[in-house]
């Protein structure tokens, strides 16, 4: 499909390009959640970055620490404020510098230090106020596609996924990665049974063996958790929807890679280095594998699913695609592509570009069914220990 | 008849249903072939086009997709219950 190989961006100092303008509020720890739920209750447009780590966890510290930088900077926020308690195991200080350090403009406050909650508050709203006149000066630009990063999600699957939505995701995979941009699969256990597609696919052998390890490990921790059942780890819907096994699954959720080689193995929200299709390590569940994706720096993404799913995240644009038209029709109101059109006489290629359309009116403004509905959710992100 | 069927791979050993398909209702494919269904098959659930032994390899996308833990004759529903999942690589 001829497009254009350009866009209208938010061109950041680090010369990253934000599809979106806005002001963000981050806590450091979940104590700090009333707080930041004050801030974003009075000053409307301000996005509300809440969760529940930052505390209680020590071998996920450094995971969480870099996603919550990550989260902060992406290039969608224009400012960034961050609210700590002042006691927590992750140091507000440090997620304030490494969002500063990607130049986004950044404030830090600390309930213990500030006032506690009400005076913090008052503090951080006249802050958030401030940084959303400053964002009004910024002028979109014309930026090249190779900026854009796109993430790869799909939730809530049926056996569809798989054949309509998920290779038409991947048919807008190859065209972002056709113009020097880049997009990321990720969802390590639904990799498990496509390890013999993948590995053909990866652009060098330690990308390949990165990604084998990493999947061989995440399924034998399924099998200490779950033994035999662990082959099928996958949830009751995705069997009411036809699913079967764990490989079956797998196998439908790789389409969305498409069909270009993968070329840098992440961990969970690490920055890219190279553009291309790319891998990041994360779990199956939806909103932890977003807030990953969110925080490597992706600015855009595009779930797709078989039995219907409302979640978008906080001031990034999801793209919501069906895998059939009975969810469409039941869901329409959070649903912005059908990929069930398939079977109605479009082609593969047809709802392709559609998705390509899609992502050229998003990243142009146009808002995505789950910005419209405000279907934000809270923050979650990886975790693998058990709190103490 | 509209076809109600997909077939994703010539090498595949099941096809996916479009609608709800009721005990010797007929799944019909691109292809032209039609296979008379033995069992009561939900939307986006799938038929076996062929007979699968008891331990052979359920294949979709043309890849295997588990094993047959009973044998499994063409027109039978393919789930959960005659079906399961091969570990590969593990470390037991």
């Amino acid at each position: 499909m001829k497009t254009s190989n350009f866009f209208m961006g938010y061109k950041r100092p680090d010369g990253r390009v934000g599809v979106r303008n806005q002001i963000a509020v981050v806590p450091a720890v979940g104590c700090a959640n009333g707080v930041v739920d004050e801030i974003c209750r009075e000053v409307e447009g301000v996005i509300n970055l809440k969760h529940q780590h930052g505390c209680g966890r020590m071998p996920e510290k450094q995971m969480h620490t870099d996603a919550l930088i990550g989260l902060g900077a992406n290039p969608n926020f224009y400012g960034t404020l961050v609210v700590g308690l002042g006691c927590e195991v992750i140091p507000p200080t440090e997620i304030y510098e490494g969002i500063k350090k990607s130049g986004t403009r950044c404030e830090l406050l600390v309930i213990q230090e500030d006032g506690g909650s009400r005076k913090t508050a008052k503090k951080g709203i006249e802050i958030v106020k401030t940084m959303i006149e400053e964002a009004k000066s910024v002028e979109r630009t014309e930026e090249p596609l190779s900026k854009l990063i796109i993430g790869l999600e799909c939730g809530g699957s049926d056996a569809l996924s798989g054949v309509t939505a998920n290779p038409s995701i991947g048919k807008a995979s190859d065209w972002i990665v056709g113009r020097g941009g880049s997009s990321i699969l990720t969802e390590t256990t639904e990799m498990i049974g496509a390890e013999d597609v993948l590995k053909e696919r990866c652009l060098t052998d330690e990308v390949r063996d990165k990604l084998l390890n990493r999947i061989s490990e995440t399924e034998s921790q399924t099998f200490d958790l779950l033994g035999k059942g662990a082959g099928r780890i996958i949830s009751p819907g995705n069997m009411e929807g036809g699913m079967s096994t764990i490989q079956e699954k797998s196998l439908g959720c790789v389409k969305k890679g498409g069909s270009t080689p993968i070329v840098e193995f992440l961990e969970y929200g690490q920055k890219p280095t190279k553009n291309g299709l790319l891998f990041m390590d994360g779990p199956g569940y939806d909103i932890e594998s977003l807030a990953g994706l969110f925080a490597t720096g992706a600015q855009i993404a595009f779930f797709s699913s078989g039995r219907g799913n409302p979640i978008g995240f906080p001031g990034m644009p999801v793209i919501k695609v069906s895998s059939n038209s009975n969810v469409y029709n039941k869901m329409k109101d959070d649903i912005d592509v059908n990929a069930g059109e398939i079977f109605e006489g479009k082609t593969l290629d047809d709802i392709g570009n559609i998705m390509i359309n899609k992502v050229l009116s998003v990243i142009d403004g146009e808002e995505t069914k789950s910005e419209i509905n405000k279907q934000n959710g809270v923050v979650s992100l990886y975790s693998y220990s058990r709190s103490f | 008849m509209n076809k109600n069927g997909v077939l994703l791979d010539i090498e595949d050993s099941v096809v996916i249903v479009l609608e709800p398909i009721e005990v010797n209702g007929k799944v019909q494919l691109d292809n032209g072939g039609i296979i008379v269904s033995k069992n009561k098959i939900p939307f986006a659930h799938k038929i076996a086009c062929k007979d699968i032994d008891e331990g052979d390899e359920v294949i979709k996308y043309n890849s295997s997709i588990g094993y047959a833990t009973k044998s499994i004759k063409k027109g039978e529903w393919v789930h959960v219950h005659n079906i399961d999942s091969v570990g590969k690589g593990v470390v037991e």
